[in-house]
Parts: C-alpha cells; sequence; structure tokens
C-alpha cells in the first residue's frame, strides 16, 4: 500500500496476514498435542491384546516430539502483529499530515504566486514595497511548510527503520540466518570505502550541488543495506 | 511370556481411534501472505514448512500405526480361520 501523503509505505505488512498464520500454527499444535492422548487412547482400546506383537505396537505408539517451534513461534507473532498494527496506524496519523501539509503547500505556492503577480503589475514604488513584503511573507510561510512537511517524511522514515528492525528481530527469533550483504552492494560499499573522491564523483554525477533526492540505483542498495527504506531521500554536496 | 492373547474387537477399536488421530493431523498450512518486510515473509514461510513436515510425519507414522494393527488383527482372524478349517477338515 503506497500512502498518497507519504508517497511510501513505511510499514508494510499486514496485521491480518500475521493473524492468519497465527491461526494455522495454533491449529497445527492443537493437532499435534492432542494426537499424543489419542494413541493413549489406543493403547487403552487394546490394553487386553498381550503377547510379543502387543508388546511390539506398544513400543511403537509413542506420543511424537513435542512441536516446540510452532509453539514458540506464536507469541513472537502475537507481538510482532501489536507492532505492526502500532506502526499502522503511527503511519496513518503522519500521512494524514502529509496530505494536509500537501494541500497547504500547493496553497502557499499559489498565494506566492499570486504575490510575485502582484508584485510584477505593482505601478508605484509604494504598491511594489508592499508586494515585496507581501513576496516575503508568502515565501516564508511555503518554506515554512515544505519544513513541516519534510519533518513528516522525516518521521515517516524514522518510523520505516524501526518497522524493518522489529521485522528482522522478530524474524530472528522465528530462526532467520542474519542476512548477507548482495555482491552488487558489497561491491558499491567497496568502491565508497576505499575512496571518497570517487564517492563525491557518483554524487556529483546524480546531480551537482547540494540537494535533496530519491536515492536509485546502487546507491539505493546501498542505502537499503544501511536502513532498506523504500523512497528513502539522501544528502549529497558538492565537494570543497 | 509366551502365547499370546488377541482381542480383535479391542484392536479394533484401537486402529480406529489411530485413524481419527491421523485424520485429526490433516490442517492444512497455506503460504503465509503479507506479514512484514525484510526476511519476514522468508522466515515464517520457513516455519509453516517446517511445522508441515511435522505434521506429515507424525500423521504418516499414526496412519501406518493404524494400517499395521489392523493388518496384525486380521492376520490373528486368518490364522484362527485357518486353524478351523483344519479341523474341519477331519482326521
Amino acid at each position: 500500500m503506497t500512502y498518497r501523503g507519504l508517497g511510501f509505505d513505511p510499514t508494510p505488512g499486514s496485521v491480518d496476514a500475521v493473524g492468519a498464520v497465527v491461526a494455522q500454527l495454533r491449529a497445527a499444535v492443537a493437532a499435534l498435542s492432542t494426537v499424543e492422548s489419542s494413541i493413549d487412547a489406543a493403547t487403552r482400546h487394546a490394553a487386553t491384546w498381550q503377547g510379543p506383537a502387543a508388546d511390539a505396537f506398544r513400543a511403537r505408539a509413542v506420543p511424537p516430539a513435542d512441536p516446540g517451534r510452532a509453539r514458540a513461534a506464536i507469541p513472537v507473532l502475537e507481538g510482532w502483529a501489536e507492532t505492526l498494527a502500532a506502526n499502522r496506524r503511527h503511519t496513518e496519523e503522519l500521512d494524514a499530515r502529509a496530505l494536509r501539509l500537501r494541500q497547504a503547500l500547493d496553497d502557499a505556492r499559489d498565494a506566492l504566486q499570486d504575490r510575485q503577480n502582484e508584485r510584477d503589475l505593482a505601478a508605484t514604488p509604494a504598491a511594489t514595497a508592499t508586494a515585496n513584503t507581501a513576496v516575503t511573507v508568502a515565501t516564508e510561510r511555503v518554506t515554512a511548510v515544505a519544513a513541516e512537511l519534510e519533518a513528516v517524511l522525516s518521521e515517516a522514515r524514522t518510523l520505516a527503520g524501526e518497522h524493518l528492525r522489529a521485522a528482522d528481530e522478530a524474524a530472528a527469533a522465528l530462526g532467520a540466518e542474519p542476512a548477507a550483504p548482495a555482491p552488487e552492494v558489497e561491491a558499491v560499499a567497496g568502491v565508497l570505502r576505499r575512496s571518497s573522491r570517487t564517492a563525491a564523483t557518483l554524487g556529483a554525477l546524480v546531480a551537482p550541488g547540494g540537494f535533496t533526492a530519491p536515492a536509485g540505483g546502487a546507491v539505493a542498495a546501498v542505502l537499503a543495506q544501511r536502513s532498506p527504506v523504500a523512497g528513502e531521500t539522501i544528502e549529497l554536496e558538492t565537494p570543497r | 511370556m509366551t502365547g499370546f492373547e488377541a482381542d480383535l474387537p479391542a484392536m479394533g477399536s484401537a486402529a480406529t481411534a489411530l485413524r481419527a488421530a491421523a485424520d485429526a493431523l490433516t490442517v492444512q498450512l497455506a503460504p503465509p501472505g503479507d506479514v512484514g518486510p525484510g526476511r519476514l515473509v522468508a522466515a515464517v514461510a520457513a516455519l509453516l514448512r517446517s511445522t508441515e513436515d511435522d505434521l506429515l510425519a507424525v500423521r504418516t507414522a499414526v496412519t501406518g500405526l493404524s494400517e499395521d494393527v489392523t493388518k496384525v488383527r486380521d492376520t490373528y482372524a486368518d490364522l484362527d480361520t485357518n486353524a478351523a478349517t483344519r479341523f474341519d477338515l477331519g482326521p
């Protein structure tokens, strides 16, 4: 799901999907747990059966091992579901704020354009001075709203990082092996580590000057390894 | 001990109880949906596969036990029938 205000989904995952997995695990654990009593019942039924074959049957009629891994996974997934639900609520709040701020930013930019038009059309020095003041106020408004929006987007990126870390912890608790870095990520990271000039050139190739832009390609891959958040922006500066 | 005592109805009941236990182990585990980002989907999928393997192993074992009890019961019954036939043949 992509949130229109944020432009990306910082907290992917479905509480319902996690709930479905928990339900399946509960059913499996219950089935594996009740088979022990069923086997006991079967051996009781056959209590009057005696002899070597009966002894061999009883030797084989042993309960299965406790489904410990599946049982232990249930609280892990329930905990993750709570985290997921809370993070998604947080995302929705952030998205609503971002949507309002995007609208406010559009309005502020429109207002700025209007003030600039008024200044262009000012016929007298006094009118020009008044229009200049209005343009300054409108510009400050645009800057302030843009900063507010950036703060919300930054909070969403932070939330995305926390969300991913929580998911990773849950995966580790379920027995997942640590993720190995992708070869292409290692290669790019190696280049960046060896030469800061190369890193600066990479940045200059993307766009000259100080800027904020969505990361793409290999740079995005490196960032994803550090904090894999879709839509994350990076800050690059021209080397001095 | 020497000899044996075969309670065929009791053995039938035991086989039926085991077959019911095996049937109860038929739990359908669907692949996970969108449970979350990163390694989580793979970890949950592996967990479900492992649980499915456990279920299958136990179901196979219990089904086999049920079938063996039934076969042994039938063997006892055949043995007794054959023995009776021998007497029927006369000296």
